[in-house]
């Protein structure tokens, strides 16, 4: 059963003689649970794609169906309610709060939601992650590697069906990347969630249960099941 | 790399603008400061040398032939001129008064230092030419002759009083007619009569050589000339005040003092905007700085950058600033101008040096002061740290304190406004300040302005007397009484007149006996005339009571039948029957805080004797009548029944501060008899006249024909008149420069805000991307807002107040006014315009913000 698909998505940036086609018909299908790697080169729209999976960025045409429901029908209130509830984004740069600490970024979607923090999977998440020592230091007290722990628990706080992961381990070294990559395989396992994650590395492409490949702006290969 | 500062400016339009304009309003506004106070000094000396002349020293008391040529030869005096300043002129009207000229003889030398502004013909030339004042255009026209007895009035010493001599009668020609209202009532010859210079009575006016300290060279010269004691020497201390050369400078020490103060407050408000506009672009431009340290720029080079768009900001902006001040002020006064104020007959626009080199030399230290710390941060960056893209200005350093209290409050949203405002010290402080700024100078000068302006005000009585006439030629109160009664009855046809009385009045001390002193005036400590305790909260009350000072009138039967009676008063006839006296028991009292508020002074009763007295009784003593104080006064002690009570005060009555007592007419006598109050107080008899409201500029017109040499007016209609213009003109000066500088704090304000937000673009991207919606989104950026506006509504009013308490000091050496304050009035509109001003900062860039797609501030900033 696919959770997410995509119908003749389109992208273009710009307009006239400078419009670029970011994204030119795309359609894929993403089953429960699979944990899919998209892969190309710079500029082929994988960021883009992922955007559009997110309900960060309006596609030019196309539509994106998660769970059943045409994503880009909503309003943008809802849309932020689908961002915080459906979805857990990892960027490659982290992109947590400067003025939260780990503890804070990482419950940030709850909060955001009004709901209560359920403190045992709090500190189970933090464990895994090995940053319960550190929940209360500031990001600019971190480490790259520590940093995108704490994204990764942001994004999973939530228990979202969807993980979507913009090249998560591109700004780390070799073993901050593996441990990301086993963090983040664990979790989706263990609650069932879909993860789907943007990479060069082909050591991560190879661990994934597919890989689509992008070439500008189109899916070459890998989107059948 | 002038022409790379000037395209980084290009480049950010938008701050390079409000910064601009930051700099031309604090420029305008120091040198429209400025252009004031040279206009406020020239205005003071221009108005010295009309009233007092403008000689250095002036010997007066009889100073001899002999000393006064010693006076001329003396190696210190440039100059000098001889008046003769104790005659007048006396004039019989066919009526039998008589009216009294000021007759100043002045020689060629002397005429110099009493300049004035000629309307008509010449100056005199010789001792029989005159030149009269405007406002005496009665005595004659240019061309006429008059011939009237020459008086001389001295100070006889043996007796203690004037003494009149007279020097018989002289024909003077009228050749010129002054500028002169009621200010300068003086004739002026062109020279001293020969009569003058017979009896001696001389004044010598000098001038002393430039460079002299004016006491030093008066010492020097009354040694040198070993001058008689007769001669009194008077250093001319406003003139030379205001001239900057000495002489009592309490004044014009204070209003430098304001002038420093007010100016560094604005330069400090400017300094701001600089800084934080300097810190902002600096940090924005970090790795274009970065860039060209790696290509071999010095941190030198790269401080001179920052330096140098601080010049070029100055440049563009100090002339602006000045020509707009020029332009201000030049409006200003043309405004104040068309304001009927005596006051401000010489307050014209002067445009002198000084104002304009303080302005760009205060200035041009201050822009680059200000652009100096974010001009070091940008030279310290290192060529490495800007290639890998790890610079970081140290105004952006984060910390996540704050918000706990107003997460509780608001939420979370709450709790991410209150870390946001405070996650970087810097600009926190910046924008702080800007609020904290704003909101002081409005309380301190605003309030302080509006005090003034009260202090003017306050006694202005829409409902009381307009006019009131008094008879100036007779100290007989009989005969002047009956030529009032005439001129009551011309006045009373006038159809815009609502009301008039004519009274005899004096005043007089009665004892309130200690256990009916009233309680709530008696809580009210110091309060002018009914103090009952001394400033150091001792009781003042005697064993007997308390004596307050009472006014008393005598009143006809119209009068009486006017009055605001209690139930069960007498008739007037019983009145003057029983020898018994109306009281009013209260009195105003006056206070900026509450206004006036009436106080009864304490209880009595109608039957019960009061104890009355005259100017000699000391307290306690009013009951021993007849006796002798230690200096061998009369003690004037009388006892008078209370017959009924006045409810309220008449309007007639122009001294509410005092309680009344009302006696009849024909019960005059028992002043007299019982003690002669009356004659050892002396009494007045006034017409008040009230006019309808709509009709008193027109009445007003009326009133002054009958003013002559017979009737005085004092006009209580245009006194009022011109304390309220006086009152707008503070007004305009007051909340114009408020206005400028709230302005230029909240261009700091809209600069900060709006750069806070745009540098957190990608942070509220990721808000957005992790599931903030719009409307949590606007509350905890709004909220933000709001707390600038109440923290900084906090500060600037302890700011404020305090300030204020420091101005007052200040300025007490020019106006006298106590200190005062309202404050939550205050605090209250600083907190709503305060919240606004900042809501209105950070609404647009919120909604641009919120409109842009989250994925485009993203990857902008990736």
């Amino acid at each position: 059963m696919s959770i997410v698909e995509t119908q003749g998505l389109c992208k273009v940036y710009g307009a006239g003689e400078t419009a670029v086609n970011a994204l030119r018909n795309v359609n894929i299908r993403v089953e429960k649970g699979e944990f899919v790697a998209i892969s190309g080169a710079s500029g082929s729209g994988k960021s883009t794609l992922l955007h559009m999976l997110g309900a960060v960025d309006q596609p030019t045409s196309g539509r994106v169906i998660v769970d059943g429901i045409d994503v880009f029908r909503r309003k943008e209130n809802e849309l932020a309610v689908f961002r915080r509830r459906k979805v857990g984004f990892i960027f490659q740069f982290y992109n947590l709060i400067p003025v939260l600490t780990a503890e804070e970024n990482v419950t940030l979607p709850l909060k955001l939601d009004g709901q209560p923090v359920d403190r045992e999977y709090l500190h189970d998440i933090l464990n895994t992650l090995g940053m319960w020592e550190r929940r209360k230091h500031l990001p600019n007290q971190l480490s790259g590697g520590q940093q995108q722990r704490i994204a990764v628990g942001r994004a999973l706080i939530h228990k979202p069906s969807i993980v979507l992961a913009d090249e998560p381990t591109g700004n780390l070294d070799t073993q901050n990347s593996r441990e990301i990559m086993s963090l983040l395989k664990s979790s989706v396992r263990k609650y069932g969630q879909t993860l789907i994650l943007i990479t060069h590395d082909p050591s991560i492409a190879a661990q994934a249960d597919r890989v689509i490949f992008m070439e500008d702006g189109a899916v070459r290969g890998g989107n059948q099941l | 790399m002038m022409s790379l500062v000037w395209k980084y400016l290009k480049q950010q339009k938008k701050r390079t603008v409000l910064t601009v304009l930051g700099v031309v309003l604090a420029t305008a506004l120091v040198a429209s400061l400025g252009i004031f106070f040279s206009s406020f000094q020239r205005m003071m000396l221009t108005q010295s040398a009309y009233d007092d002349g403008i000689y250095d020293v002036a010997l007066n008391g009889g100073i001899t032939a002999e000393e006064m040529e010693k006076v001329r030869n003396n190696y210190l005096v440039e100059q000098s001129g001889t008046g003769c300043t104790n005659a007048f002129l006396l004039q019989e009207s066919a009526q039998g008064t008589e009216a009294r000229y000021s007759l100043k003889q002045y020689d060629a030398g002397a005429q110099a230092y009493f300049p004035k502004e000629l309307l008509e013909g010449r100056r005199p030339e010789n001792s029989s030419e005159v030149m009269i004042p405007s406002s005496m255009k009665a005595l004659g026209g240019v061309g006429d002759t008059v011939t009237l007895p020459l008086y001389y009035s001295s100070f006889d010493e043996e007796t203690g009083r004037d003494v009149e001599q007279s020097g018989g009668t002289v024909s003077l020609t009228i050749v010129g007619i002054y500028e002169g209202g009621n200010r300068w009532n003086e004739i002026i010859t062109g020279d001293l009569l020969p009569a003058s210079r017979e009896m001696g009575m001389l004044s010598q006016y000098i001038t002393f050589k430039p460079g002299q300290n004016k006491s030093d060279a008066l010492n020097t010269l009354l040694k040198d000339t070993q001058m008689g004691e007769d001669v009194v020497p008077i250093k001319n201390d406003y003139y030379l005040m205001w001239k900057g050369e000495g002489g009592s400078n309490g004044m014009q020490l204070s209003l430098n003092l304001t002038l420093l103060l007010l100016s560094a407050i604005i330069l400090l408000a400017m300094a701001s905007v600089i800084r934080n506009s300097f810190a902002m672009s600096v940090s924005e431009k970090m790795s274009q700085f970065g860039a060209l340290r790696c290509v071999g720029a010095s941190p030198k080079q790269i401080r001179n950058m920052v330096l140098g768009e601080a010049f070029l900001i100055w440049v563009i902006a100090v002339p602006l600033g000045i020509l707009l001040g020029i332009a201000a002020m030049a409006i200003t006064f043309s405004v104040v101008q068309r304001i009927d104020l005596d006051a401000l007959q010489y307050f014209k626009l002067v445009l002198e040096l000084w104002p304009f080199l303080i302005t760009v030399v205060f200035s041009l230290a201050a822009v680059l002061f200000s652009a100096r710390t974010p001009a070091r941060s940008a030279s310290k960056i290192s060529a490495i740290e800007a290639v890998r893209g790890s610079v970081v200005f140290r105004d952006a350093a984060v910390n996540g304190k704050g918000g706990a209290l107003l997460g509780k409050l608001f939420g979370f949203t709450g709790s991410l406004a209150g870390k946001n405002i405070r996650r970087n010290k810097k600009r926190y402080r910046t924008t702080v300040f800007s609020v904290t700024l704003s909101i002081a100078l409005f309380i301190c000068i605003g309030g302080f302005g509006q005090k003034f302006i009260q202090s003017i005000t306050l006694f202005s009585d829409e409902e009381g007397v307009d006019f009131q006439f008094s008879y100036a030629a007779s100290s007989d109160p009989e005969e002047a009484y009956q030529n009032l009664v005439k001129l009551k009855n011309q006045i009373s046809e006038d159809p815009g007149v609502a009301d008039l009385e004519l009274f005899e009045t004096t005043e007089s001390y009665l004892l309130v006996p200690k256990d009916q002193i009233s309680k709530e005036l008696f809580d009210l400590g110091e309060t002018g005339d009914h103090t009952f305790t001394d400033e150091n909260g001792n009781d003042l009350i005697s064993e007997k009571g308390s004596e307050q000072r009472t006014l008393v009138y005598f009143i006809d039967r119209d009068t009486f039948a006017k009055l605001p009676l209690s139930e069960g008063a007498p008739t007037y006839d019983e009145l003057v029957e029983q020898k018994g006296i109306l009281l009013n028991p209260t009195a105003v009292v006056s206070s900026l805080e509450t206004g006036m508020t009436t106080y009864p002074i304490g209880t009595f009763e109608v039957g019960e004797k009061l104890w009355l007295s005259g100017p000699y009784v000391s307290s306690g003593s009013l009951e021993d009548q007849g006796g002798s104080d230690a200096d061998g006064y009369q003690q004037l002690a009388f006892q008078l029944p209370i017959a009924g009570f006045v409810e309220n005060t008449p309007w007639f009555n122009t001294q509410r501060f005092n309680p009344q007592i009302y006696v009849p007419q024909e019960n005059r006598g028992l002043f007299l008899e019982q003690g002669g109050l009356v004659s050892a107080y002396g009494s007045d008899v006034y017409l008040r006249v009230k006019a309808l409201p709509d009709q008193k500029e027109a009445v007003n017109q009326r009133m002054k024909d009958y003013e002559d040499q017979n009737y005085s007016l004092h006009n209580i209609y245009e006194q009022e008149k011109e304390n309220r213009n006086t009152a707008t003109v503070l007004n305009i000066f007051v909340y114009g420069f408020l206005i400028v500088v709230i302005v230029i704090c909240s261009l700091n304000l809209f600069n900060t805000i709006h750069a806070n937000l745009q540098m957190r673009k990608r942070e509220i991207a990721m808000l957005r991307a992790v599931g903030m919606d719009n409307r949590m989104l606007w509350r905890s950026l709004l909220l933000e807002c709001v707390l600038y506006g109440v923290i900084g509504t906090f500060w600037g009013s302890i700011v404020g107040f305090s300030l204020q308490a420091l101005l007052s000091v200040v300025i007490s050496g020019a106006i006298e006014m106590e200190l005062l304050s309202s404050p939550l009035l205050y605090i209250g509109g600083c907190l709503i315009a305060s919240i606004l001003v900042c809501l209105m900062a950070g609404a647009g860039p919120i909604r641009r913000l919120i409109k842009s797609p989250i994925v485009q501030e993203i990857r902008a900033q990736e």
